[in-house]
């Protein structure tokens, strides 16, 4: 391909972006270029594209748990949290009477969507020696956790079960021992469980003082 | 590429319906996300915040700043998915520009002095991490025609190019770890981009 010396000055400098080597206002101006300038904006993205196959050198890094939650809460301020509706349920059960008492067990029963929020976390790590999946049912308001793989923690320490919501401060469930089931009236999707190694009894702390071992956020069924 | 070639496989049974994102589940996410669709965001971050992470933390350093950066990429993703487009490349891939440009701009924005403050030890742990990406980057020898063209450029400027995309070193450290002037750093690099072009394209 042949080009302009002026052209040749563009494509060098697009590369020369994507690379990454220019001071802070050669940057700023090439990204101004890149949108006053639709040639130069193709020429950037055809050196992304040349250049991409050398993102295989970033090794994958887990963030810190609390993170997802801290994210999601600056993302979205005003996600509400689902809250027990037993005040008007009760109200309007009552004001209906028994038949509709009767439908509306019925509908639970059988599961009919709307009537109960369900989540799940599935709480697995290749390099863990323990794996187990978190369920919660709004109706019910309980959490549920059965273990899936591994045993006890061993002689001197406990798994400590965690709970880390949208201020991304991660609040203690309890040790967990084999499968467990906790009265929990509220819980929001995108919260995220978490699991540590800790001393026998837990955390001398008020968040895990061990590795986390397991984490992962609430999803709906 | 496995990991291309399993998104792949994994959107395989139902190609039918939607072809491009079914062969690539982020770029599915992304275009949720473009809807403004708050369920993307869960399995959006799970899929994909560990990769740029570590992308974040090897341009930065530094754990701290990596965590504020983290949270500066998925704020620009989610206001700004509408912008992704797939016929340019897969949705990881715009991910992780995000982020390389977010760290490179943040790692560019502080005070010379911060860097000169930690004098020779900095220079010292880019030194030696350089080295570590090329011994990754020997590895994994999936760069195809890439790596190819790399390896026709002499070594130090093929480490140079390597070094700049990975760890984002700029001119002015290349030039002082290189004992180069500057402006000759330029010319060097220049002509290696532009070979890196030509041979790309042959």
């Amino acid at each position: 391909m042949t080009m302009t010396l002026d052209k040749m000055d563009d494509d060098a400098l697009a590369a020369e972006y994507v690379l990454g080597v220019l001071d802070a206002a050669d940057r700023a101006a090439a990204e101004e270029r890149m949108r006053s300038d639709a040639d130069f904006a193709l020429r950037v993205d055809g050196w992304q594209a040349r250049l991409a196959p050398l993102n295989e050198a970033y090794d994958a890094v887990p963030p810190p748990v609390a993170l997802q939650a801290q994210i999601e809460a600056r993302l979205f301020p005003a996600q509400p949290v689902p809250r027990r509706r037993s005040g008007w349920l009760g109200g309007i059960l009552a004001g209906l009477g028994v038949a509709a008492v009767v439908l509306v067990a019925v509908a639970l029963w059988l599961g009919v969507p709307g009537t109960d929020t369900r989540l799940q976390a599935v709480l697995t790590a290749e390099d863990a020696p323990v794996a187990f999946v978190a369920l919660w049912s709004e109706t019910e308001g309980v959490l549920t956790l059965r273990q899936t793989a591994g045993g006890p923690a061993g002689e001197g320490a406990d798994y400590q079960l965690w709970r880390i919501g949208a201020d991304g401060v991660p609040q203690s469930l309890g040790l967990v021992q084999g499968d467990l089931a906790l009265a929990l009236p509220a819980l929001a999707q995108g919260e995220v469980l978490a699991v540590s190694l800790e001393p026998a009894g837990g955390s001398p702390l008020p968040g895990p003082s061990g590795p986390v071992l397991l984490a992962a956020p609430l999803e709906t069924m | 590429l496995r990991k291309a070639e399993n998104f792949a496989r994994w959107g395989g049974a139902n190609r039918q319906e939607k072809p491009m994102s079914e062969a690539d589940p982020v770029a599915g996410l992304l275009e949720a996300a473009a809807k403004g669709d708050r369920r993307a965001f869960s399995p959006l971050y799970v899929a994909t915040s560990a990769k740029l992470y570590g992308v974040l933390l090897r341009i930065l350093r530094d754990r701290e700043e990596a965590d504020d950066a983290l949270q500066e990429v998925y704020a620009r993703v989610w206001s700004s998915a509408g912008r992704y487009d797939p016929a340019k490349g897969r949705g990881m891939t715009w991910l992780i520009t995000i982020a390389r440009n977010r760290a490179i701009d943040r790692l560019r924005a502080r005070p010379p002095l911060a860097d000169g403050a930690a004098g020779t030890e900095v220079v010292e742990a880019q030194a030696s991490e350089s080295g570590d990406a090329e011994a990754i980057l020997m590895r994994k020898s999936d760069l195809g025609r890439l790596g190819t063209c790399l390896d026709v450029q002499p070594a130090d400027r093929a480490a140079a190019l390597r070094g700049a995309y990975v760890m984002g070193l700029s001119y002015a450290e290349l030039a002082a770890r290189h004992a180069v002037p500057i402006n000759t750093m330029r010319t060097w690099l220049r002509r290696g981009l532009q070979q890196l072009r030509e041979c790309m394209e042959a």
